[in-house]
């Protein structure tokens, strides 16, 4: 009994930051992501699962992405469209969806001009609303919105070259 | 002119991302419904994905553990029922293992043992517990749960149906193509899996005479 409890300490302290990071950018929200990734160590308990050294860190991932795209695909379409959660309709996310994104994030590093980038960012990364972001550049929300759109076309076109 | 709508139906959704509660949920369905729409909050969503992928933010592991362990302290119960368990499983076998040692002994050395009463009752008790130990050994590996990795729902009902003899339907196609990670414990009945299976959000089960519907 002893032993497991360490065992789940150990696989807690070793696995948490990279599961925490993956439910990140599949759900976003601080909170229900911290959920989702004790949810999948507490499952570990419950069902008394023992997860083999090789393969360990891929059954982590793979369920905290499971439970991500489950609560997605809970939420209503609102929710999903308001908060900019990807719903993976086609079931899983593909394997190669990772290098999508590294694809993605090479594309947007190039975005030119730096406002647009910086638009991104304000979005993205720091979750602000259109308003505050035309606020913070002194600019007006037509020219936010004007820049997102032209962002998603350069995206789309690049996308497009490359994959899909 | 066709730009135009393209943007208006844009900016539109970008409004919708702004003023959430100006808006029903058929509005958005609504205007989702427009493939370049559709293409543009698919994008954005991937952006957000792949910039947020690229950004770390610091988890204090530590803190997180120590909470996760408060509230999860194994329980009582289920300590004393593991080791309950275990008792049960060593004097099992050592029945077993005594059994043999003493069957074994009987044969060869029969002679040896003064007591005439005594034999026909221990061979015939070694004989019996033998027989109970090896079927359930064989019976443990083939009830190795199964594990289904990324499964589609239909799959993995139809398996379970053909092993707990029951029909399976699906009333709706989608359900099929759910796709999740499961672990079928054969050990257990088909109502406790559909206990199990019920706990996801997007699958409803229920069993009504033999035949398992799908919602």
């Amino acid at each position: 009994m002893k032993q497991e409890t360490t065992s789940i300490e150990r696989l807690f302290r070793q696995h948490y930051s990279k599961m925490y990071h993956l439910a990140r950018y599949i759900l976003f929200d601080t909170d229900e992501c911290h959920d989702v990734v004790s949810d999948v160590f507490a499952r570990i308990l419950e069902d008394k699962i023992t997860l083999l050294p090789d393969t360990e860190e891929a059954f982590l991932l793979r369920s905290v992405r499971n439970r991500c795209l489950n609560l997605i695909a809970r939420k209503s379409v609102k929710e999903r469209a308001t908060r900019q959660l990807l719903d993976d309709t086609t079931g899983v996310m593909a394997a190669d969806d990772d290098e999508r994104l590294d694809q993605l994030m090479l594309i947007i590093s190039h975005l030119e001009p730096p406002l647009r980038q910086q638009i991104l960012r304000l979005r993205y990364l720091q979750e602000m609303s259109y308003q505050e972001i035309a606020d913070n550049l002194c600019v007006s929300k037509v020219t936010v919105y004007n820049h997102l759109s032209q962002a998603m076309d350069t995206i789309r076109k690049h996308l497009k070259t490359t994959k899909r | 002119m066709k730009e135009e709508t393209i943007n208006k139906k844009r900016t539109q959704l970008l409004d919708m991302q702004e003023h959430p509660d100006r808006y029903t949920e058929e509005a958005f369905n609504d205007l989702l419904t427009d493939e370049d729409v559709r293409r543009f909050a698919y994008d954005m969503a991937m952006t957000k994905r792949a910039m947020r992928k690229h950004e770390r933010e610091e988890v204090d592991v530590d803190r997180t553990w120590k909470a996760f362990s408060t509230r999860h302290q194994p329980r009582h119960r289920n300590r004393i029922k593991v080791v309950a368990a275990t008792i049960g499983i060593i004097f099992l076998s050592s029945i077993a293992f005594a059994a043999v040692l003493r069957w074994g002994f009987f044969r060869s050395t029969r002679s040896e043992i003064p007591n005439h009463n005594q034999p026909v009752i221990a061979q015939k008790h070694p004989n019996t517990s033998l027989q109970d130990t090896i079927p359930a050994q064989q019976d443990s590996t083939s009830n190795l749960p199964i594990v289904f990795d990324d499964a589609e729902l239909a799959t993995i009902l139809n398996q379970m149906a053909a092993y707990y003899h029951v029909e399976v339907v699906f009333q709706r196609k989608q359900s099929k193509h759910v796709r999740l990670y499961f672990r079928w414990n054969r050990q257990k009945s088909l109502s406790q899996q559909l206990e199990l299976l019920n706990a996801f959000d997007r699958i409803n089960l229920t069993l009504s005479d033999h035949t398992l519907i799908v919602d």
